[in-house]
Order: structure tokens, then C-alpha cells, then sequence
């Protein structure tokens, strides 16, 4: 037992000697890692491979509870930029109300989409740096934290929408709620399916200020009374069947983007 | 670790998203092993990706009680020992021994020291020891393993680990000294 012992510890000095001798030349043996875009090709052939769970509810019910918790988390990375220019945004949209005495529809219809078209610009600086914070967080992919981000800015933008309407139809009673609700619902709902479709499609920035001087050119046209008129002739149903294309468009954009996931090669 | 419980738990549950990030997380490691067993990036390229694969379709049989990372290796491990065994391991073997062939081992040893590729030194002298004394030399000294977790994950005992780890590293030491013996003749 006690030489056991003593060729042990003759073993393990031999070693540690060995090991300092060696030690610096093996530092040298550095590798040579493969591209993102191969690393990427071998992720592709292990899809295929992913177990498929049959209970489908049950998973797009854990996907959805795993995005609102991320979201959660996402509601303190965003930058307070954002909620600055939003709530600016709110700001001037009651005092043209109020002060200037415009009308609520238009100005509501044209205030709506704006949190979401600034959001984009979150949603893209966290593409941008999306391999890194995936890096640090190794819990959430790309596309999870993208979507979160996308429910965050989409959230806010709703609950901005609210208050707006709501302290509109508290001080003038002559306000129709429904019809408010139907004219900011509409180009809400449009600009953020345009919104999802640039971030997956489109790989710049620019195109977020394309949208939002698209968007500014159409305030002008609204403030136009013969436009104004036009729209306020316009049946409600039409209103509702943009609106539910639109919403329909935005859960199919969604869905795609969790199950194929955004190619990393868009970040580089 | 509870992030990687998490991430099976999803990819049981057929989550593509948690499946990517847990390949993320591993691929380096597991390349870099590769990488050194093999010595060539193409063929550590297409074992890495065959041993995710393999990886993914047993990730039912991982109990979640031992260590992650040593159940990711014994599966590497014995993916690079079917590969040694394997048609096409000797067929590129073979292609590769056709230079060795025309110029010495001698000479060409001295090829690399007079180029000053201390790497490729290293490189060399590793690929050059028994499978055995490389794979444990690579996860005691590349991958921080300790004794107990190499003889875990290459299904052996301490002492064994132990004997291959001194034979292994006597030999890389007299390999490493002849190159840099025969470097300085080559020089004068």
C-alpha cells in the first residue's frame, strides 16, 4: 500500500516535470476555427435531426411563455432613447389635439405607427450585435431575442396608442371611441407587418428612415382635407379587412422567423 | 449546469432555436479537439459536424446526471475512434503518406525547423504518437480535463490515463528534441 502510494506521487512528479518541459510548446498548437457561414452549414445539417414533439400546443405555448419572459428581460435593455422620443411623441401628438385643435382621428392615425417604426431601429441594433449578446447570454438564440424585442416595442406602442385614445374620447364627448380605435388599429397593425418584413428582408438601416419619411409624406396627404374626407367615407369593413390581412401577415412573418430562425450571415 | 438541462429540455420539446444555441456554445470545443486528434481542418470540419448529428440523436439518452461536457466528449471520442477504424480514414491516411514517402522523415522535419513553425513542430510530433497517449494528452493539456475525467470519458482507469499521459509526453519530448536537433545541424 505504502509503495502504492510512493510510485504514485513518483508518477505525478514525473508529470508535472514532463508538463513544464512541454508545457510552453504545446501553447503553440493553436487552431484554426471554420467561418460563421460553415458553422452555420453544419447547424442547417443538424436540423433535420431535432427531435419532433407531438404535442404541438404545448410547444408553441412554451415558445410563447419563453419570448414573453425574455421580453421582459428586453424591457431594461432597450435604450432610453426610445422611450424618450416615444413619449415625446405622445407628448406633441395631445398638444396638437388640445392646443391646436387638429383633428384627433388624423392626428391619431398618424401618430400610431411611430413607436414601432423607431422600435425597428432597436430591433436592427440588436441584430447588429446580436452574436455577441447571444454570446453572453448562450440561452437565447437570434431570433428569440429579436421577437422579444419586436413584442416589446409592439407593447409599448399599444399601450401609447391607449393612452392617447383614452384621454382623447375623456375630454371631447363628442368622439366616436370605435372610430378612433379603427383608425389607429389600421395603420398600426400595416406598418408593423412592413416593419417585420423589412427586418427579415431588408439588411439595412436606411430602409427604417425610408418608412418613416414614407410615413411623414403620408401625415401631409392626411392633412389634407380632401384625403381626410375621402378616408372618413370609407366603410369600416374595409378598415377591418386591412386590418385583419395586416395582423394575419404579421403572425405569419412571425411564425416564420422562430422556425428558420434569421441567418447569421446577415450580421456580418 | 442548468442552462444546458434547459436548452435538452427544449430541444426534447423540438425547438430548433435552443438546438442552435447549444451547437454554438460546444462547437469550438469540440472542433479544436477534433482539430488536434486529426490534424487537418477539412476532415476535423466534416467529424465535428457527424458528431453533432450523433449528438442531437442521442440527446434522449443523456440522463442529465453526469457532466454535459464529459458525455459531448466520450461521444467525440469514440466518433474520431470510428473514424481511425474507418475505409476512409486509410484512404486519406495513405494520400497522406505519399509525400513522406519521395523526401525523409528526417529531412522533412528539418524542412519545418528551418521554416521556424513551432505549430506545425508541434503538430507533427502530436500526430505522430499512438491514438491512445494523443487523445489524452489533448484533454489534459488543450482541454483542461483533469485525470479522473479523461479515464471517465475514454472509459478507462486513473493509472492507465496516467501511463499514457508519461509515455505520451516522453515521447512528444524526444520527438521535440530531435526536430530541434536536427533544426541546428541543418543550420550550420
Amino acid at each position: 500500500m505504502r509503495n502504492r502510494i510512493i510510485d504514485n506521487l513518483a508518477d505525478t512528479k514525473e508529470l508535472e516535470e514532463l508538463e513544464k518541459e512541454l508545457g510552453f510548446m504545446l501553447d503553440e498548437y493553436d487552431v484554426e476555427y471554420p467561418s460563421e457561414s460553415e458553422m452555420m452549414r453544419t447547424i442547417n445539417a443538424i436540423r433535420p435531426h431535432v427531435p419532433i414533439k407531438l404535442n404541438k400546443r404545448k410547444v408553441i405555448f412554451e415558445n410563447i411563455s419563453s419570448i414573453m419572459k425574455h421580453s421582459y428581460q428586453e424591457v431594461f435593455n432597450i435604450s432610453s432613447l426610445f422611450w424618450v422620443l416615444n413619449s415625446l411623441f405622445l407628448f406633441l401628438g395631445l398638444v396638437a389635439v388640445f392646443a391646436m385643435e387638429q383633428s384627433p382621428y388624423a392626428i391619431l392615425m398618424l401618430f400610431a405607427p411611430i413607436p414601432t417604426i423607431t422600435g425597428l431601429l432597436e430591433v436592427l441594433k440588436s441584430r447588429n450585435a446580436g452574436m455577441a449578446e447571444l454570446e453572453m447570454s448562450l440561452k437565447f438564440s437570434l431570433q428569440e431575442i429579436i421577437l422579444s424585442k419586436l413584442v416589446v416595442v409592439g407593447g409599448f406602442n399599444l399601450i401609447i396608442n391607449m393612452i392617447f385614445t383614452f384621454s382623447i374620447s375623456n375630454f371631447y364627448q363628442e368622439i366616436w371611441i370605435w372610430k378612433l380605435m379603427l383608425y389607429w388599429i389600421t395603420p398600426f397593425t400595416v406598418i408593423t407587418a412592413v416593419s417585420l418584413l423589412i427586418v427579415n428582408r431588408i439588411r439595412n438601416s436606411y430602409s427604417i428612415t425610408a418608412v418613416l419619411v414614407s410615413w411623414i409624406g403620408i401625415g401631409m396627404l392626411l392633412n389634407q382635407t380632401q384625403f381626410v374626407n375621402k378616408i372618413d367615407n370609407m366603410p369600416a369593413t374595409i378598415f377591418i379587412l386591412i386590418t385583419v390581412s395586416a395582423a394575419g401577415f404579421i403572425i405569419f412573418q412571425m411564425k416564420q422567423m422562430y422556425i428558420r430562425g434569421l441567418t447569421y450571415e446577415l450580421n456580418h | 449546469m442548468p442552462e444546458d438541462k434547459e436548452l435538452i429540455k427544449e430541444i426534447l420539446n423540438g425547438s430548433q432555436a435552443a438546438m442552435e444555441v447549444l451547437t454554438r456554445k460546444y462547437y469550438k470545443t469540440i472542433f479544436s479537439f477534433v482539430y488536434r486528434k486529426v490534424g487537418n481542418k477539412d476532415i476535423a470540419y466534416e467529424l465535428t459536424q457527424e458528431i453533432f448529428i450523433k449528438i442531437i440523436q442521442r440527446i434522449q439518452s443523456y440522463s442529465g446526471k453526469g457532466n454535459f461536457n464529459s458525455w459531448l466528449f466520450t461521444i467525440a471520442i469514440n466518433h474520431c475512434r470510428d473514424y481511425w477504424r474507418s475505409a476512409d480514414y486509410k484512404r486519406t491516411s495513405i494520400q497522406s503518406e505519399l509525400p513522406e514517402t519521395i523526401t525523409s522523415e528526417k529531412s522533412s522535419v528539418s524542412y519545418i525547423f528551418d521554416r521556424k513553425q513551432s505549430r506545425e513542430q508541434v503538430k507533427w510530433a502530436i500526430n505522430r504518437l499512438p491514438d491512445y497517449q494523443k487523445e489524452a494528452i489533448i484533454l489534459k493539456y488543450f482541454h483542461q480535463m483533469k485525470i479522473k475525467g479523461i479515464a471517465e470519458v475514454t472509459n478507462t482507469n486513473v493509472s492507465t490515463v496516467k501511463s499514457r499521459l508519461k509515455q505520451g509526453l516522453g515521447k512528444l519530448a524526444k520527438l521535440l528534441d530531435r526536430g530541434e536537433e536536427d533544426a541546428k545541424q541543418n543550420n550550420r
